[in-house]
C-alpha cells in the first residue's frame, strides 16, 4: 500500500500547486503541435521548450518535459491519418490504416480512436509504472547486445505481416532499407561507407527525411491521378469521433496487448517506441480473426488502436530506465534527462527515496496529463479534422510546404530538404511498381540497430555466433521471430500435407 | 467556404511559426539568459583592446541538451549575468557527423562578418575528426585557441560481480591472456577508444575495445554485467558507485577529481596514464590576437566564478582553465597524443 500512499503525496504535490496543471497543459498542447509537424519529433520540442523550466522548480519542468513527451506521441497520429505524413517515427505504422481511413471519410473515427488508444495505453502503463518501474530496470538492463539483436530480429519478422499481395515486392523495398541504414560511419570501426566524403551523409541517412518524402510527397505527386475530391465538403459530426460499441470490441484487445508491449519494449533503452508501435502492430495483425485480418491496411480502426497504444506506452516505459538507472532509452528521455541533472536531480536506484516527492508528482501528474491529453485532443480534433474540407489543390500545397519547413527544421540544413525530395520521387516510383514503402522504413529504422548490436554481440562473443543466439532471453526472442516470420507457411505446408495424406488413405 | 480556408491558413502559419521556433536553439536566437538590456556595446569598454560589438555566438557542433550544449549555455548564463561580455551571447546548435558539420561552418567563417563573433565548443570529434581523415576540409591548425575551461575524467569501471577488486588485478590478468578482456566504449573513435589504447600501448596488455553506440549504452550494459571492463565518464555512473553496484578502479586524471575522490587515479596506483576530454573553446584562425584575448580574459573572468565551481562540481568536471598561450601549448602535447594512439586504432582496424 505503500504505493497507493505515495501516490496520494504526489497528488497532493500537483494539486496544492495547481500551477503544475497548467505546466501540464502547456506541455501536452506543445507536444501534439509538436508531434503533428513533421520533422519536429519529442526530443526537438523538449530542447525547445527546457529553457522554460530553468527557473521552475524541477517537479514542474518534468512534468512539462512528460507532457510533450507523451502529447508527441499522439500529435505524430494527426498528420499520418489526415496527410499520410508521419509526425515522427512512432506514428509510421498509424498511417497504415489511419490514412485509408481518412481516404474513406472515417477521419474523424480514425483520430477519434487514436486519442483513445493513446490515453488508455498511456494510463495503463502509468499504473505499470508505479507498480513495476524498480523491477522492470533490473530486467532491462539483462539484455546486451546478444538480446538486443534479438529483438531487433523480432521487430524486422514483422515485415512479414506487411506482405501484402506480393512478399517478393516487401522483401525487395525491406531490402532497400536496408541498404540505406548502412550509409554512414561504420558503427564498430568508424570507417565511411557510401558517403562520398559529403559530411551530411557522416551519421547516416536519418528515418525523418525518408518517412516525409516515402509516405507524404508521394503521396502527393500520385494525387492528381486519385483524386480525393468526395473529401471536400463533408460534415464534421462530434459523434463519429466516438468508436461504437463494435468498434470498441473489436479494439479492447488490441489496445490492452499493445499497452504491454508497449511498456515492455519501452523499458529497453534503445529500442523505444517506434519499435513497441511496429511489433504491436504485427501483433494485433496475428491475433486478430481471420476475417478482420485480410482487411488491415485498407483503413480498419484496430490498425490504428494498435500503434497508437504501443507508442503511447512506449512514452512511459522509456521513463523507467531513465528515472530508475540513469540511462536514457531515447533522444527525447536524453534530452529530458539532461534537463533533471540541470536542476540537479541525479537519476539513478535510489531515486525514488531520495527525490520521492518529485517522482510521486510526476506520476500523479501523467495521470492528469492523460486526461488533459484525451480532452485537449477531443477538442483540437474539430479543428484539425477542417483540414480534410479544403480542397486537394490548396492543402497539398500547404502540406508540401510544411514538410519542406520540417525536414529544413530537422536540422538546420537544405541537405535534409534535397533528401525529403529524393526520396519523394523514389516513393512515387515504387507506389508505381507496388512496393510498399512501411517496409523500407522499418528495415531503415532497424537495420542500423541490428548491426551494431550484432557486431558488439559477436565481439563479445570472440565471434562465436552460436553463443550469441543461445543466451536465454535471445534464443527465446529468435524462436519467436523465426514462428513469426515462417510460421504461417509452414502451417500450411503441413495441413496442406496432411490434407494430401487423409486424401489418400480415402 | 473561404472561412474554412482562412482557418486552416491560421492554422498552418501559427503551425509554421513553431516549427521556425523549432530551428531556433540552432540558429540565431535562444538567448542563454534572459538579459536583454545587456544587449548594447558596453558603456565603459576596456582601456584599450577589442570589444564586441555586436552578438557573440557560441556554435555547438552537437544537438541540443548534449553535454557540450549544456557547458556552453552555462558559460553564456555566467558571462552575462556578470556582465563579462558586453553583448549577448546566443548558441547555436550545428550538429552532425562527428562534430565535421558544425567545425567545417566555423572554418568557412574565415575572413567573412561572422569570424570574430562566433567560437565554436569542442567535443571530442573536434580532434579525431580532423586527425583520423574522416574530413579533409579542414585541419586543427585551421582554428585558433581561445581557452580551455574544464577536462571531463573517464573512469574504468567493473560490475560488482567481477572478480577484479583493483585496476592492478586488471593488468595481472590481461598480462597473462592478451586479448581476452573486452572493454567497452562509446564511440568508434571517442576519449574512450584513445584511453584504451593509451593503457594497452603504455602497459602492454590487450584489451579488446568494442564500440557502443553512446555512453548510456555503455551504462546499461555495465549494469547488466555484459562484458568486462567499462570506461564511462564518472558523472554518468557516480549514483551506480555509491550504491555499490559499479566499481571503478582508476580515473584517468592526474589528481583525484574533487566530486570523486574516493575513486583511486592510474597515477596512485603506479600506472603512468592520464587522459581526459578537453572542453575548450576555439575560433576561426583568421582573427586577431586582439580577439583572441579578449574572449580568453572573458572566459578566465567566467572560470572564476562561484556558479562555475558549481556547475563543475555537480557534472563532475575537472577544472583546468588555460588561456590562449597555455591551452596553445597544451593542444600541441594533445594533438601529438590524440595522433600517436589514432595511428595505432587504425593501424589495428586495418587488420
Amino acid at each position: 500500500m505503500d504505493v497507493l500512499s505515495n501516490l496520494a503525496m504526489g497528488f497532493v504535490t500537483i494539486f496544492t500547486q495547481p500551477i503544475s496543471l497548467v505546466y501540464c497543459l502547456i506541455g501536452v498542447i506543445a507536444g501534439v503541435l509538436i508531434g503533428a509537424l513533421p520533422g519536429l519529433g519529442p526530443a526537438m520540442g523538449i530542447a525547445i521548450l527546457l529553457p522554460l523550466t530553468y527557473g521552475t522548480e524541477p517537479v514542474f519542468g518534468l512534468i512539462l518535459l512528460t507532457g510533450i513527451y507523451y502529447g508527441a506521441m499522439y500529435g505524430g497520429a494527426i498528420t499520418s491519418i489526415l496527410i499520410n505524413t508521419p509526425g515522427e517515427a512512432a506514428a509510421v505504422m498509424t498511417a497504415l490504416d489511419g490514412y485509408p481511413m481518412a481516404v474513406n471519410g472515417q477521419a474523424e473515427k480514425a483520430l477519434g480512436m487514436a486519442g483513445i488508444a493513446s490515453v488508455i495505453g498511456g494510463t495503463i502503463c502509468v499504473v505499470a509504472f508505479m507498480f513495476c518501474a524498480p523491477l522492470l530496470a533490473e530486467y532491462a538492463v539483462k539484455f546486451g547486445p546478444a538480446e538486443y539483436f534479438a529483438l531487433m530480429v523480432l521487430g524486422m519478422s514483422s515485415i512479414s505481416g506487411m506482405t501484402g499481395k506480393h512478399p517478393g515486392k516487401s522483401f525487395l523495398a525491406a531490402a532497400i532499407g536496408l541498404f540505406i541504414a548502412t550509409i554512414g560511419i561504420d558503427p564498430q570501426i568508424g570507417s565511411q561507407r557510401f558517403t562520398f566524403g559529403n559530411p551530411n551523409l557522416l551519421d547516416g541517412i536519418n528515418f525523418v527525411p525518408v518517412a516525409m518524402g516515402l509516405f507524404g510527397i508521394a503521396e502527393i505527386i500520385g494525387i492528381p491521378e486519385e483524386t480525393n475530391s468526395e473529401l471536400v465538403n463533408r460534415k464534421f459530426s462530434m459523434k463519429k469521433l466516438f468508436p461504437t460499441k463494435k468498434e470498441w470490441k473489436l479494439c479492447m484487445p488490441h489496445i490492452a496487448s499493445g499497452s504491454i508491449i508497449g511498456f515492455l519494449i519501452g523499458a529497453l533503452p534503445g529500442a523505444g517506441a517506434t519499435i513497441a508501435s511496429f511489433i504491436s502492430y504485427d501483433f494485433a495483425k496475428r491475433i486478430a480473426p481471420p476475417e478482420r485480418k485480410k482487411l488491415f491496411g485498407t483503413g480498419i480502426i484496430e490498425g490504428v488502436a494498435a500503434p497508437e497504444s504501443a507508442n503511447n506506452a512506449a512514452s512511459v516505459g522509456a521513463l523507467v530506465p531513465m528515472l530508475t538507472l540513469g540511462i536514457p532509452g531515447s533522444n527525447a528521455t536524453a534530452v529530458m534527462m539532461g534537463a533533471l541533472m540541470m536542476h540537479k536531480i541525479v537519476p539513478g536506484p535510489t531515486i525514488f527515496a531520495r527525490e520521492g516527492e518529485m517522482v510521486w508528482g510526476l506520476v500523479a501528474s501523467m495521470y492528469v496529463g492523460n486526461v488533459i491529453l484525451f480532452i485537449v485532443s477531443i477538442s483540437a480534433l474539430t479543428l484539425f479534422v477542417q483540414i480534410l474540407k479544403v480542397k486537394p489543390g490548396v492543402l497539398n500545397a500547404i502540406v508540401l510546404g510544411f514538410i519542406f519547413v520540417g525536414a529544413y527544421a530537422y536540422s538546420n540544413s537544405l541537405f535534409v530538404v534535397g533528401l525529403a525530395t529524393f526520396f519523394g520521387v523514389l516513393g512515387f516510383i515504387m507506389k508505381k511498381f507496388e512496393l510498399p514503402a512501411a517496409p523500407m522504413v522499418l528495415a531503415l529504422v532497424l537495420g542500423s540497430l541490428t548491426e551494431s548490436n550484432l557486431r558488439q554481440a559477436l565481439l563479445l562473443a570472440d565471434g562465436n555466433f552460436l553463443k550469441v543466439i543461445s543466451t536465454p532471453i535471445s534464443s527465446v526472442v529468435l524462436v519467436l521471430a523465426f514462428l513469426i516470420a515462417f510460421g504461417n507457411p509452414m502451417l500450411t505446408a503441413v495441413k496442406r500435407r496432411s490434407a494430401k495424406r487423409a486424401a489418400r488413405q480415402k | 467556404m473561404k472561412r474554412r480556408i482562412f482557418a486552416v491558413f491560421l492554422l498552418a502559419a501559427f503551425a509554421f511559426s513553431l516549427a521556425a521556433c523549432g530551428q531556433q536553439p540552432s540558429e540565431p536566437t535562444t538567448p542563454a539568459s534572459s538579459a536583454g538590456p545587456s544587449a548594447e556595446p558596453s558603456a565603459e569598454p576596456d582601456a584599450e583592446g577589442w570589444v564586441p560589438d555586436k552578438m557573440v555566438t557560441f556554435m555547438v557542433p552537437t544537438g541540443a541538451g548534449g553535454s557540450s550544449d549544456l557547458f556552453a549555455r552555462k558559460i553564456a548564463e555566467i558571462a552575462e549575468k556578470y556582465e563579462f561580455c558586453p553583448v549577448s551571447i546566443n548558441i547555436e546548435n550545428r550538429s552532425g557527423g562527428s562534430s565535421t558539420i558544425g567545425f567545417s561552418y566555423l572554418n568557412s567563417l574565415r575572413g567573412g562578418d561572422l569570424d570574430n563573433y562566433t567560437l565554436g565548443i569542442t567535443p571530442p570529434g573536434f580532434w579525431t575528426s580532423p586527425l583520423s581523415g574522416v574530413i579533409d576540409v579542414y585541419g586543427i591548425d585551421d582554428f585558433a585557441e581561445v581557452s580551455a575551461m574544464a577536462a571531463d575524467p573517464l573512469c574504468v569501471v567493473v560490475n560488482s560481480d567481477s572478480p577484479f577488486k583493483t585496476f592492478s588485478d586488471v593488468v595481472e590478468y590481461a598480462k597473462e591472456h592478451p586479448g581476452e578482456l573486452k572493454c567497452l566504449g562509446g564511440g568508434q573513435l571517442s576519449d574512450e577508444t584513445i584511453l584504451t589504447y593509451m593503457i594497452n600501448d603504455l602497459l602492454g596488455i590487450e584489451l579488446s575495445y568494442i564500440t557502443m553506440t553512446d555512453g548510456s549504452n555503455v551504462l546499461a550494459a555495465a549494469l547488466g554485467n555484459h562484458a568486462d571492463l567499462y570506461i564511462l565518464n564518472p558523472a554518468d555512473g557516480a549514483e551506480h558507485f555509491t550504491n555499490g553496484t559499479l566499481i571503478p578502479l582508476a580515473i584517468s586524471t592526474e589528481e583525484p577529481v574533487e566530486s570523486f575522490e574516493y575513486i583511486p587515479t592510474f597515477v596512485s596506483q603506479g600506472y603512468d596514464i592520464v587522459h581526459q576530454q578537453t572542453r575548450a573553446l576555439v575560433m576561426n584562425s583568421s582573427v586577431s590576437q586582439e580577439v583572441i584575448d579578449f574572449f580568453s580574459d572573458m572566459l578566465q573572468k567566467v572560470s572564476e566564478t562561484p556558479e562555475w565551481e558549481e556547475y563543475l562540481t555537480d557534472s563532475g568536471l575537472a577544472d583546468i582553465y588555460l588561456n590562449s598561450a597555455d591551452f596553445d601549448e597544451y593542444n600541441d602535447e594533445l594533438v601529438a597524443s590524440y595522433e600517436k594512439y589514432i595511428a595505432m586504432v587504425m593501424e589495428d582496424r586495418e587488420e
